[in-house]
Parts: C-alpha cells; structure tokens; sequence
C-alpha cells in the first residue's frame, strides 16, 4: 500500500480541483478527491497491474487536463468518425454532442429504434430507463462498492471527473436488430494547451429477454489522456454483442476499463480490439451472478513501433453452471509489447462451471515481445476449467508450403497473419468493420516489409 | 527439362553454417521434356532432401548446379520456381488453420498464371475448374470450404496434392512419397491423378518406397539413392528387382534418417495416416 499512496501524493492537486470542478454541481466530489488521497493510483505491484507502465501511465496523466471548449468541427468529424448501420452516439471530450449525434427517432436511420430501446445521454433520459441507470451508476460507482472488483485510482478518477455518460438501456424482451454505436472522441490539445484528458463513460443495461449488439468506439485526434469506463449488465436471458474498438493517435495514453454482470441464462458475446494508443490497458472485470449464464470474451490487439498494450481479465463464476471462454490473441511487429492476464475465478460453490482459456501472440519481428499470464483459482469442485498460451513466429513450414505453390511471400505472410486473426475477427459484425480490420492487418503486415 | 549436376546439400546449424555431414554427395540426374524418373532408396539416403532443395527450402547449403529449362534453379526463391512450372506434392502436407482452402487454391494459381503473363481466373472458372478436377480425384466439393489440410485425412492431404497439381499444371512435378499411406482404392485414384498430367511437355520426378505406384505411373528410368549418391540406375524392371532383392549390402548409410527440416518440423512425426485404412498388404517395406 505504501507504493500506492506514494503515487497518489503525485496526483497533482491541481488536477483533482480541475476535475472536481468539472462536476461541481453533483452529489460527491469530495469523496473522490479523499479516497483518490488515500489511495492513489493502482500499486505496481499488485498481479493485475503488473505489466501496465503505469509509471509512463501516471506522467501523461499528470501532464493533461480537460480540454476548454469541444476542439472538433463537423467537417473533421465526418473525415475520422466511422459508421456502423444502426442509430450514433457521438461524445466528444466525454461531453455528449447532439449535434452529431444521430436522434433516435431520425427519420434518417435504416432501422428505427424500436419503442423499448433508450440511447441517449443519462441526464436526457427519462422515466424507468433513467432510474434503472443511475441505479446501476450509483451502485457501481461507490468506492467501497460490494459489487465492485477491487477498486483502484482511474475508477475513482473517473468518477470524480468523469464525462457525461452514454447510456444503451434495452426494456425486457426487446430485440434491436442494428447495431447501437457508441462513439467517444478525444479532441488535440489547442495551441500550447496541454494534452487533452478525456474521461468517457458507457452504460450499457440489456433487461430481461432483451438483445442488442452495441460497438463502442474511442479516437483521438492527439496525444493526451482517456481514462474510459464502461459498465454492462445483461439481465436474466438477455443477450449482448459488444465490440469495442481502441483506435486513439499513435501517442496518445489509454486506461479502458470495462465490468460486466451476467444475470441468469443470460448470453455474452465481447470483442475488444485494439489497434491504437502508445500505451493501453483494455480491462475487463466480469462477474457471472446467475446460473446458466454464457460468456464469450474475445480480443485482438495490432500493435506495431513501440506501441504497448495490457490486457487484463478477471473473470469471476460466482454461481453454479456458467460458461465463459476466452480467447484473446495479438501480432506484434517491430519493438511492440503485448501483455495479457488473464485471472478466472470460480468461488465456492460455483460447481458445473465450464471455463476455456486462450492466449495467443504472433510476434512478427525480432524485438516484439508478449507476455502472457494465465491465472485460475478455482475454488470449487466439480469445475471444468482449461487454458493454454502460445507465444510464436509465422509457422515456417506453412510459410513455405504456399511459397511452394508460387504465393509470393508477402502475400503468403499476410494470409497466414489474416488466418490468425480470423478466430477473433470472424466474430465481428458488420461485415464493413471486419473488413476494415483486415486491412489494418494488411498494412501492419506492410509495414514489416517496408 | 531438369539437369543436375555434381548437387550436395549440408543441413545448416542455427548459426546458419554447414553441418559437417553432407546428406546428397554429389547427385547427377537429367531428366527429358515428358520424361518420368523413380528415385528409390532406404530411409536416411537423402530422397527427401532432395526435394527439399530443388524446391527451395531455407537450412540447407547447397553446392554444384541445377538447371530447370535452361535457368540456374538454385537462384531462385520458391515461389519464383513454383512460377517458372516447379510443384512438389509433399510427404507431409502441411495444415493450415484459417486458410480456406479454396481461397488458398485460388491465391496459388492466380499467382501462378500472374507470374507467368496469364490472366488470373475469376472466381466462378476457378470454382468450375477445381470441382472438375476433384471430382476426377473423387474429393467432395466441401474440401474447398475447409481450412487448407487441417483435420484431412491421410488420404485426403495426398488427394489434394494431386488436385493442386491438376490446377497448377507444373513442367516438372516432384511426388514425394505420395503413396504412402494410402489404401489401395486412394492409391488407385491418386494414381490416376497422375498418370492423367502425364503429357510430353510434362516430366515427373516420383520419390517412392514401392513399385505399386510405378505399376501406373510407368517411369521411363529408376535411380537408387543410396547415402546421398545414385548408386544404380536402369528402366522400370529395377523396382521390381530391388523389390525382390532389397537394397543390397553396400556402403553403410552415414546419416540415421532424411536430417531435414521438415522431419523435425513434421507435428505427427510418423508415418501413421489415420483414416485411410490399414497399409496395403503389398506395401511391404524394402528393408
């Protein structure tokens, strides 16, 4: 603990006023700014944030600040921004932009949202939907939460300074058919002001029976700070496919930190993919609260020149007869790193609990590295839980087997580079964004020959 | 068509240098447009590593000649051989998860025809070709939506082998112990796939253990290979006579097995090929 609050007595005040500031009008800034005093950010030393730089982590931390006005225009906007099919919501800065944003009720959308589906920003919702998210909110955002996995210094952050939120709330037995986006946006600093920070939140709450495919993306159009929360429930039988997306400006710092409840008989299927960020974490905390419950997390990171990436799960089977499987995979090319944790927990009592892990790392150059720490604790008897790790080159004899057929070698490395991504990126709808993937890994491939 | 001349091989160490015993000791083999050869020879003689090299495959060094159609074949990178009508059907095929199968055929022979100042097929050719020319080799059709070789059976990788070298139509096919492992019904129909490519234009160099191959694919000459010389050569009656004789005692093989790469690499590690039946009962190892 004594690293811990050493590191927090770095936090510079000025920066807690800032954000403390931000949402001066709301309930509890003070017990973020004590807890943040007493606690700091997370300690090195603790398993899960052991291959996060956290030291590089806190300097771009400490060194940006909340951007003064939205710095984007439309123009720029419609240049970086992607769509996805189904209705858009836009935050920039972690502010929500209704001007960009897509009115759910638009005229304009392939699909209309059907009556039962809320998106929208927390505060202009309304009705049941509002209650049920901010009941959800408060419940997680207590720092001493029951609920909460170990908390740490970027959850208390964001709550202290964090943006608006983007809420997804599906009424039981409410089926929406195109996919609900997500998009948060961090601007570059203007002129000689630091770099941004941007602290973005997601709720995402799929009632029972309900089901939705959300992608959420987070940009950036510089270097800077994002310190994301996301929090997901999936109520008795729902079902949820959430893809999301870390592309942020290559050097630019990125804390994202997702937790999922499962309720009973509920289905699961996540992808995160990250592509961006000179530093990243993509955390994920899942809780599986009702039997029969199924989930299916997978993830591809691209990394490439000095880019690191952490991957940290916990998975945590609380009740009998779950099934969770997780497969997560990187390529990483030239002096990049790849990190993946990944810790199952099944309490007591968790019994029929069928778990599978996977990690996965192509390393494409000399001087890429991954680490990879699977991390079972099983608790209870009558479990069924696997894992396995490889980390590997390009399989020479594929490699030269489709040399031998007269596939030139480039090609013949991006198909065996596609091929192992395919697992993970199969999974991703729309078919436009898996495309785009592919591509990305195309050029990361390029850029090993160039 | 093929000329080699005075051909060795070392296997290269990690550190890329020479390991001191050679495994092909000086090999001269001339091979004519349409011209069939069988290569016969105990395990360890070098028949592996001999495909191995004349199809460009890294941890070798490699001494003396190799013209294919004139050209200097050992300058060359295997792709560029593929291109210039090189195939190699080989002893192991190798499985290639999340490559499709079809995608993998199509990439191939496009490059192929690209490199050759053909233009490329378009999907639906490419598709009425290859359901042609596996239905000659009795393939199902959903071969082509399955990973490159991943879950096939023995017989199915050599099967599909003969289907790459249907579509790819090479001047020079090396088979590298396509028979073995077959039961005698695929050993019929890969059999047929071969001899069906046989044309004047077309040569073949078939690596083999047994005669039953050669009894349909009729070889014009049969060489003995025999720690990493030709130390016999005569027309297509030798197989029946090393088959009958064996080897012979001669000169002690200097090296315990083919010290290829691709053996080492090879996940099954043995011959043992799981669908496809027992061996056929007249598969009778020479030695």
């Amino acid at each position: 603990m004594s690293t811990a609050v050493r590191t927090a007595a770095r936090i510079p005040g000025e920066l807690l006023d800032s954000l403390a500031g931000d949402r001066a009008g709301e309930s509890h800034p003070t017990v973020w700014s004590e807890w943040l005093e007493a606690n700091g950010l997370p300690d090195p030393s603790a398993e899960e944030w052991r291959y996060t730089p956290l030291d590089e982590m806190a300097e771009a931390l400490f060194a940006s600040r909340p951007a003064g006005s939205p710095g984007i225009d439309p123009a720029t906007f419609d240049a970086v921004a992607p769509r996805h099919g189904g209705v858009r919501l836009v935050f920039i800065d972690g502010r929500f932009s209704e001007e960009l944003s897509d009115s759910p009720a638009s005229a304009d959308l392939e699909e209309p949202l059907p009556p039962g589906a809320r998106v929208g920003e927390l505060c202009g919702l309304q009705g049941p939907h509002a209650a049920d998210a901010a009941e959800l909110l408060g419940r997680w955002a207590l720092p001493q939460g029951e609920d909460l996995a170990p908390n740490d210094g970027f959850r208390a952050l964001n709550a202290l300074g964090g943006g608006d939120t983007a809420v997804v709330s599906i009424s039981p037995g409410v089926a929406v058919g195109s996919p609900i986006h997500i998009l948060h946006l961090r601007s570059a600093a203007a002129g000689d002001d630091p770099p941004t920070l941007s602290q973005p939140r997601t709720l995402i709450d799929v009632g029972s029976g309900a089901s939705c495919r959300v992608i959420e993306t987070h940009l950036s159009m510089g270097a800077g700070f994002t310190n994301a929360t996301t929090r997901i429930r999936v109520g008795v039988d729902g079902h949820l496919h959430h893809i999301r997306v870390q592309d942020e400006h290559h050097a630019a710092h990125h804390m994202g930190d997702t937790v999922v409840e499962t309720h009973r008989g509920a289905h699961l299927e996540s992808i995160a993919v990250n592509l961006g960020a000179s530093r990243s974490r993509c955390g994920i905390d899942l809780a599986l609260c009702g039997e029969h419950a199924t989930a299916d997390l997978s993830g591809l990171s691209l990394l490439s020149a000095d880019q690191r990436c952490d991957t940290v799960l916990g998975v945590d089977h609380r009740v009998p007869n779950c099934t969770s499987s997780q497969d997560f995979r990187s390529i990483v090319d030239d002096r990049a790193r790849s990190s993946f944790c990944g810790h199952v927990l099944v309490d007591h009592g968790a019994a029929g609990t069928d778990s599978s892990q996977s990690n996965r790392n192509l390393l494409l150059s000399r001087r890429a590295q991954a680490d990879t720490r699977p991390w079972l604790e099983i608790l209870a008897d009558d479990v069924k839980c696997t894992h396995g790790a490889t980390v590997g080159r390009i399989d020479e004899d594929a490699r030269f087997y489709m040399l031998s057929r007269g596939i030139p070698a480039e090609k013949a490395e991006s198909m065996l580079i596609g091929a192992f991504a395919a697992e993970v990126i199969d999974d991703v709808e729309p078919p436009a964004l898996r495309d785009t993937l592919y591509a990305r890994i195309d050029e990361l491939d390029q850029g090993a020959h160039s | 068509m093929l000329s080699i001349q005075n051909l060795t091989a070392s296997v290269l160490d990690e550190s890329g240098t020479a390991e001191s015993n050679q495994i092909l000791r000086g090999i001269d083999l001339e091979i004519g447009p349409g011209e069939v050869h069988a290569i016969m020879g105990p395990n360890g003689s070098g028949k592996s590593t001999l495909s191995n090299v004349l199809t460009g495959r890294a941890g070798y060094g490699v001494s003396g000649k190799v013209l294919f159609d004139g050209a200097d074949l050992l300058s060359m990178d295997p792709e560029e051989r593929a291109a210039a009508g090189l195939f190699l059907a080989f002893q192991y095929p190798v499985e290639i998860p999340g490559v499709g199968n079809m995608y993998f055929l199509r990439t191939a022979v496009n490059a192929v025809r690209t490199a050759r100042g053909e233009p490329e097929l378009s999907a639906t050719a490419f598709l009425a070709t290859a359901k042609e020319a596996m239905a000659e080799l009795e393939m199902d059709p959903a071969f082509l939506s399955r990973s490159v070789n991943a879950g096939f059976s023995g017989g199915e990788k050599k099967r599909n082998e003969v289907l790459q070298m249907t579509l790819l139509q090479p001047r020079l096919a090396i088979l590298d112990e396509t028979d073995s492992g077959l039961d005698i019904d695929a050993l019929r129909i890969v059999a047929h796939g071969i001899e069906k490519l046989r044309n004047p234009e077309r040569s073949m160099l078939i690596i083999t253990h047994y005669p039953r191959l050669l009894e349909y694919v009729k070889p014009d000459r049969v060489h003995v290979l025999r720690a990493g010389r030709i130390v016999r050569e005569g027309g297509p009656e030798l197989a029946y006579e090393l088959e009958e004789m064996g080897y012979g005692p001669g000169e002690a093989t200097a090296e315990p097995a083919d010290a290829t790469p691709t053996d080492t690499a090879d996940p099954s590690g043995s011959h043992a090929e799981p669908d496809d039946g027992p061996q056929a009962p007249q598969a009778r190892s020479l030695l």
